[in-house]
């Protein structure tokens, strides 16, 4: 009895072989929350076990095994989104974003500053107290997702995968706050603007 | 009090900056009253804020629960096959190393 609670408070390891068999769908299923495209997601898994061999010594069992692997994952999606936030040269600066118009908000006149008036938000048919459950509603959810500028998507996710503030972030991506907080800014309005057309169909 | 007005008035953009900050926990005091003050009084910027705040504890919901995952997010097995394959060639690369 005494060897069977020992056992039990210790994390089982398994061949490195079955990982697939044992991970890969979980993996792949938390990898595509976060980034959004299959293909990458794909590789960001097959990545983390290539890893994971090399490292598996490093592996103590004071976590589950599944919990080292999505150590690693985690890992492998922050670097991706820094290459994608250095790579991408949009402009990020307040108003003189060419490819990325301030398409929300007056910008001149006595109303400057207001909501366009197609911008507005409008009324959602939907119990605001309780997540979605409809499958639906989160593959539309991805696509607007999806659709935000790569730099975007960088601070959005990260900013809502664990662990991480504002300060991380910005130091992770090499941006500066106030950048961080326009891309924050522009991306829930983008965001919002996304779900309301393709999926609440605002009235 | 015209003054006052004026200083207490943001617009629409200054507010959802601000609901935005807020949602992040980094607002001071002097913005969450000039913010709480705009939303009183515009029912689009309560609105971007209630809506904002319900996609955002959406998404939370979505990376907590894996089974939220969509038809198409689905690993295939043509694709674990090869990744099975990958594994066992460094697998054997490991094991000559050694």
């Amino acid at each position: 009895m005494a060897n069977l609670s020992t056992h039990n408070s210790q994390h089982t390891k398994s061949e490195p072989s079955q990982w697939v068999e044992l991970y890969s769908d979980y993996l792949f299923v938390y990898a595509f929350a976060r980034v959004h495209k299959k293909e990458v997601a794909e590789d960001l898994v097959q990545d983390t076990f290539v890893s994971a061999i090399k490292a598996k010594d490093s592996f103590q069992q004071k976590s589950t095994e599944r919990t080292w692997l999505t150590s690693i994952l985690k890992n492998k999606i922050i670097d991706y989104y820094k290459k994608k936030s250095t790579q991408s040269e949009i402009s990020i600066g307040a108003d003189e974003d060419s490819e990325n118009p301030n398409t929300f908000f007056e910008t001149e006149g006595s109303r400057q500053g207001m909501w366009q008036v197609d911008a507005r938000p409008g009324f959602w048919d939907t119990d605001y107290k309780t997540p979605v459950e409809k499958i639906e509603f989160y593959t539309i959810l991805n696509q607007c997702l999806e659709n935000l500028p790569e730099q975007w998507a960088a601070v959005f996710t990260l900013k809502n995968m664990e662990d991480f503030d504002a300060q991380e972030i910005c130091k992770e991506l090499n941006i500066s706050s106030s950048n961080y907080w326009v891309i924050m800014h522009r991306s829930k309005l983008q965001l919002r603007d996304c779900m309301s057309k393709n999926w609440f169909i605002e009235k | 009090m015209k003054k006052l007005m004026q200083i207490m008035m943001l617009n629409c953009e200054q507010a959802t900056f601000l609901v935005t900050k807020e949602m992040s926990g980094t607002i001071t005091f002097s913005e969450k009253i000039k913010m709480q003050f705009h939303l009183l009084v515009c029912k689009y910027c309560r609105l971007f804020k209630k809506q904002s705040t319900f996609l955002s504890e959406n998404i939370n919901h979505q990376h907590q629960h894996s089974d939220k995952c969509l038809p198409d997010c689905k690993l295939e097995d043509s694709r674990k096959a090869r990744m099975q394959e990958i594994l066992q060639a460094e697998l054997k690369k490991g094991s000559e190393e050694n």
